[in-house]
């Protein structure tokens, strides 16, 4: 008898009393494995928790839309290459993997109160100023003012690339209130909402996600009736999914998945080729629609009819046209818009949010405003996908191979594409900054997330004479240290450009300076940004820029002392300064002051006068000052 | 000293065809092991995953239905009365036509294939699936007969 046989034999001769004892025992080992495991406990909380999550975010619909989840079987590697893009991450529920900000009991000191975040198992728990109370205050027209300090659950987040927000949901409401303090993500620090933004110091303000990020931060949002009153922790507002995923390039994929489960339509699909009906594929449209697409997001858009969109979602598909659905607003400047005078009605700094003076786009994420305006989309081809591949590509801004180099220009110009003719068509050597395509066409003239980026509107460099309101200019961008008079002089002299009228002050003083120290607060982040910027330290030198930076470090605009304080970090001799934007003013001076000593001690041997010298190297402090009286202080709040 | 008589012909292939196979099998497992070590791009990147599964199909089967050859091989050795069967000797037909058309379809179907969808080759596949399956119903009817 072999030991195996024994053993059962020595267990069953007991009339059953072996075996029972054997499934005792490995019942026992089994419970006692869940208990160590601690399972058995967390089971049933887990499940409530995650279901009080589910209940508190945007409903998933199925009215047409699958899910990406649909997708992956077929198409793994978009899926996959999908999967790693911030537009994954833009909206996620607030779970362990989604939430990137340390809830660690820390207190956060806001305008109205000190706030706390904290994590209670898998959940994320914050204490803060009643914000529904808040909301009603404002919604009365009634100062915000410190208020009863309530718990809330933590339910969905917003970001995951430059800065991640925190949603809490309404306890009387069925909407979600916005946080106040987010998670800047490379500084990894909270911060006020208002000190990411570039908006006028005022304060504190509810943001509800359910009234304008659902619109492009999910897949077909419906806003619903998220302002009525219901019960606490239920959402009204529904999505076909949770941040940007595959069916909001491609359409609703209900009659994609149901189609292909027969695989007589697939193999007859693969076989015969061509575009498949049931999807979109937006490298197959047209290069208009296929920016369209783009721009039901990265455009400055109104619905035409909002009250359908809050209860019907929006009515726009990929491949279709934006126009019946959305009204993308251009600079009255630019077209005629009847409507337009309706929407500034009721929000009279919509323009003025997002467009600046000459009608190019000033804020980031409306990329598609942008290229609407440009002659390559006007009369080529040009479109998003041009450049942009939203499958394999970095992430960091989905460029195609090559894309963020001249090739991206030179394929359909291809007359531009040596070295020689770049430096005779750019009047700058071929290998500096000055000849790439990108610097003088698409200047990072679009603020936003604390930074500049490139403008989407290709354009030829030309000198807007006025200082107020005014858009850098590409070249000024590069040679700050230059003014708007030698700017004008040079583009009439290579390219035959009129030269505007220059009031006095702006032929003698450097743009880079004028605009940093008397500029608007966009200007202002622009140029600070700029002087932390490689090609135009490289342009116009680094060194004589730390004293405008320290002004900056003062500036009553947050967004432009956090610029100011990256670009100054990046110079050097300015290394561990330890400043704080939004710390004490005191400290801040403070930090100004040693950014100053630090500046005459390194031997700055400018003595330009368009930098506002004087003959010693010392800035002249009367003319600065002058400079200083004439600032643009209007209220300057970029929509973004 | 005793002399042992030469098997019949038809065990001999059968034991051919069955280590055949398992060489074949085995070096190309020996090739997919070899495109994980490298790191092959068009092997291993996710949009491959079809032709992953294909060719590791390929492989398995090509094991398994050799090791069904030697099993074969072994039963007509056993019951040599199964040599004169005809069932018999038609199964051991379709076992030869399963043994190429399932690694064969498999292989060809992650050779040339579509997004989530193996290449036409894979018809070959279910053909030598009904092979295999007619093979191994023969074979056991055959078996039961006295």
């Amino acid at each position: 008898m072999t030991p195996p046989q024994s053993v059962l034999r020595g267990l069953t001769s007991g009339g059953g009393l072996g075996l029972a004892g054997l499934v005792t025992v490995v019942l026992a080992l089994g419970l006692l494995f869940l208990s160590s495991a601690g399972r058995i406990d967390r089971w049933p909380a887990e499940a409530t928790s995650r279901a009080a999550l589910e209940a508190a975010t945007p409903t998933l619909r199925r009215d047409g839309f699958v899910g990406s989840d649909a997708c992956v079987a077929c198409h793994p590697g978009e899926h996959a290459s999908w999967a790693a893009t911030y537009h994954r991450t833009m909206t996620q529920r607030a779970t362990e993997t989604a939430v990137l900000a340390p809830f660690d009991g820390r207190e956060l000191v806001g305008v109205d109160g000190v706030y706390r975040v904290e994590r209670r198992g898998e959940e994320f728990w914050v204490r803060m100023v009643d914000p529904e109370r808040k909301l009603a205050a404002a919604e009365a027209g009634e100062a915000l003012s410190a208020g009863p300090e309530v718990w809330r659950r933590v339910v969905m987040t917003t970001g995951s690339h430059h800065l991640q927000v925190y949603w809490v949901a309404s306890a009387d409401k069925r909407r979600l209130l916005a946080f106040p303090f987010s998670y800047l993500i490379a500084d990894q620090r909270w911060v006020a909402n208002e000190s990411t933004l570039l908006r006028p110091p005022e304060g504190d303000a509810v943001y509800t996600w359910n009234q304008v990020c659902i619109q492009c931060h999910a897949v077909s949002g419906i806003p619903g009736d998220f302002d009525e009153a219901g019960p606490a922790g239920a959402s009204t507002s529904s999505v076909a999914e949770l941040g940007i995923a595959c069916e909001a390039c491609h359409g609703p994929g209900e009659a994609h998945t149901t189609r292909h489960r027969d695989p007589t339509a697939r193999y007859g699909q693969h076989i015969a080729g061509g575009a498949d009906p049931t999807i979109v594929n937006p490298a197959r449209l047209p290069h208009d629609r296929a920016s369209e697409l783009c721009g039901q997001c990265h455009s400055a858009a109104v619905f035409a009819d909002e009250n359908a969109w809050r209860q019907r979602g929006p009515s726009f598909r990929p491949g279709g046209r934006l126009g019946p659905d959305l009204q993308v607003v251009r600079h009255p400047l630019r077209a005629d818009q009847p409507w337009l005078d309706d929407l500034l009605l009721q929000d009279p700094g919509f323009v003025e949010g997002r467009l600046w003076g000459d009608g190019t786009i000033r804020v980031v994420g409306r990329e598609f405003s942008g290229l609407l305006e440009s002659p390559c989309y006007q009369r080529g081809e040009l479109s998003c996908l041009s450049c942009h591949q939203l499958h394999g590509a970095d992430p960091d801004d989905q460029l195609a191979p090559q894309m963020d180099a001249d090739a991206a220009c030179t394929g359909c110009h291809p007359s531009l594409a040596t070295a020689e003719a770049a430096a005779a068509h750019s009047h700058h050597r071929a290998d500096s900054a000055g000849s790439r395509c990108m610097n003088c066409h698409m200047p990072n003239t679009t603020y936003g997330l604390l930074g500049a980026s490139r403008s989407h509107e290709i354009a030829v460099p030309e000198v807007d004479a006025q200082l107020q309101g005014a858009r850098p200019n590409a070249c000024n961008l590069c040679h700050l240290d230059q003014t708007l008079r030698w700017t004008a002089e040079h583009l009439r002299r290579w390219y035959g450009a009129e030269t505007p009228t220059i009031e006095a002050e702006h032929r003698e003083v450097a743009a880079g300076l004028a605009w940093a120290v008397a500029g608007d607060a966009n200007q202002r982040a622009l140029i600070a940004w700029h002087m932390g910027w490689e090609p135009a330290l490289i342009a116009s030198g680094d060194r004589w820029v730390a004293p405008i930076l320290a002004l900056l470090l003062e500036d009553p605009y947050d967004a432009v002392r956090y610029i100011a304080g990256s670009s100054l970090a990046r110079l050097p001799g300015y290394e561990g300064l330890g400043y704080d934007y939004v710390g004490a003013p005191s400290s801040r001076a403070a930090t100004a002051d040693e950014v100053r000593r630090r500046w005459r001690s390194g031997g700055d041997a400018r003595r330009d006068p368009q930098l506002l010298r004087d003959p010693s190297g010392e800035l002249r402090r009367a003319a600065l000052a002058a400079l200083l009286a004439d600032r643009d202080l209007r209220p300057i709040d970029v929509r973004e | 000293m005793t002399t042992q008589s030469k098997p019949d012909p038809r065990i001999r292939h059968h034991l051919s065809v069955g280590w055949t196979t398992i060489a074949l099998a085995a070096l190309f497992g020996l090739g997919l092991e070899a495109m994980h070590g490298l790191k092959l791009a068009s092997y291993l990147d996710l949009d491959a995953a079809t032709r992953r599964h294909m060719w590791t199909l390929a492989h398995a089967h090509g094991t398994l239905l050799g090791l069904l050859h030697l099993g074969v091989a072994l039963t007509l050795r056993a019951a040599p009365e199964l040599l004169a069967d005809p069932s018999a000797r038609l199964a051991g037909r379709l076992l030869l036509a399963a043994t190429v058309l399932m690694p064969a379809g498999f292989l060809l179907g992650g050779a040339w294939y579509y997004a989530g969808d193996p290449g036409l080759g894979v018809l070959l596949v279910p053909v030598g699936g009904f092979a295999l399956i007619a093979a191994l119903v023969l074979l056991a009817i055959a078996s039961r007969r006295p």
